[in-house]
């Protein structure tokens, strides 16, 4: 087979020589390629390319385009163009920031009575990484939350104490469901009222604790999230506003100043999905127990 | 390229040393750059990559070492001739007398490692 300059393997390498000559003066840039052509044609009509082989060891002998162009840089020359070094990438593993404040909700943050659990509720069913029966175990494990039996026990207890002579012989045989003995809590007798506080709180924790481990394992099986370097800085005024609001502003201006930390934690980019699920959780849960413990006061007083 | 090529102190040493190679196969005769390519290489080690022979020309064109002609060939498109100009002349016969001292004092200085090691062995 005759072969040409216009051979695809001569194209090929005089493109690649032009796209690495990018960098040098118009003029060298012509002359350098004008001589490499003429070489490769030279030696085809000097017979010495025969086949695809003697093509290629002809072209290996010239050398690789880059290594024939670093050759012509010259002092004073522009320093050569090189793509930048392409920014370190780090991989972190994919955080459970979303179920971890899901369980944070339904646990604590049932203290919240009704509100706090149903935010935990949404979020345990819009994470991907449970199955619809570990949802369903979640969402019915902690029906109101240990923290709203808690709550009530408190109420019942306070209340038992109360009127103790009235208490004895009402409610014996009605410990079998759940629904009569929180409605009916006044009645409920001390020893089963503390089993069922037992098993109200200890029943979710340790539900809690599977549903985490299992969240976080399937978390790891995901493919690690890359994670650029920024060159801002991690804190910037927004952060610090978010951390101050969450932090002390419930203090200052109970529930306005934490959803404004909420605001200012979500709208920076600075931290993850996961971490700003974290923050949520925890600022509720920070505005809420003030309000928990005068709840709890107000009860036991009255 | 080769691997260690960077590292290789003969790399830097054959860069320099070669155009002085080219002004001295020009002396004899015009050759085109094929041709001449294909001299240095019939010297072993002189020569790795065939391609850096050219930005090599072109540089000494642009002192005024070499210049160019055009001319027909019985086969194939014209070629461009390099010949010697007496500018480059000069810078050869300068770079003769230098490089014959600093070889001998080079090779003056290995062979009496050499020797040492001899002793020593």
């Amino acid at each position: 087979m005759e072969h040409t300059v216009s051979d695809p393997l001569v194209e090929d390498y005089l493109r690649r020589l032009d796209a690495a000559a990018a960098g040098l003066a118009p003029d060298r840039r012509e002359d350098l390629l004008g001589g490499i052509r003429e070489h490769i044609e030279a030696a085809i009509a000097s017979g010495e390319v025969t086949d695809e082989a003697s093509l290629r060891a002809l072209l290996d002998r010239l050398g690789e385009p880059e290594e024939i162009v670093a050759s012509a840089a010259e002092p004073g020359d522009p320093v050569p163009w090189a793509p930048p070094p392409a920014p370190q990438v780090f991989y972190r593993r994919p955080g459970i920031g979303l179920e971890l404040a899901a369980v944070l909700f339904l646990t604590i943050g049932s203290l919240l009575f009704v509100v706090g659990w149903l935010a935990g509720v949404v979020m345990v069913w819009s994470s991907r990484r449970w199955t619809l029966l570990e949802k369903l175990v979640a969402t019915l494990v902690f029906p109101g939350g240990p923290g709203f039996v808690a709550f009530l026990s408190v109420v019942a207890v306070g209340q038992s104490s109360c009127s103790s002579t009235s208490v004895d012989g009402a409610g014996g045989s009605s410990t079998e469901s759940v629904e009569t003995c929180t409605s009916s809590g006044l009645q409920l007798p001390a020893p089963y009222g503390a089993i069922l506080v037992i098993a109200w709180i200890v029943l979710p924790l340790v539900v809690a604790g599977v549903l985490l481990h299992r969240a976080r394992r399937r978390a790891d099986d995901e493919p690690p999230i890359p994670v650029y370097p920024t060159t801002r800085s991690r804190w910037g005024g927004l952060e610090i506003a978010a951390v101050l609001l969450l932090g002390v502003g419930g203090f200052v201006v109970p529930i306005v100043a934490p959803i404004a930390g909420l605001l200012c934690a979500w709208m920076s980019d600075q931290w993850t999905r996961s971490e700003k699920w974290v923050a949520t959780a925890i600022a509720s849960l920070g505005a809420v127990f003030p309000l928990g413990a005068v709840l709890v006061l107000i009860a036991a007083r009255s | 390229m080769e691997p260690g090529d960077a590292q290789n102190p003969l790399t830097q040493l054959r860069r320099g040393v070669l155009e002085y190679c080219v002004l001295a196969l020009l002396t004899e005769e015009e050759l085109y750059g094929f041709d001449l390519v294909k001299r240095l290489g019939e010297s072993e080690s002189l020569v790795t990559s065939e391609g850096t022979i050219y930005p090599l020309l072109s540089r000494l064109r642009r002192v005024g070492w070499v210049t160019t002609t055009w001319r027909e060939s019985e086969s194939g498109p014209p070629r461009r001739y390099y010949a010697i100009t007496r500018a480059g002349q000069h810078a050869l016969a300068g770079f003769t007398s230098e490089w014959t001292r600093f070889r001998d004092s080079v090779d003056g200085l290995l062979t009496r490692g050499e020797g040492h090691g001899a002793h020593g062995v």
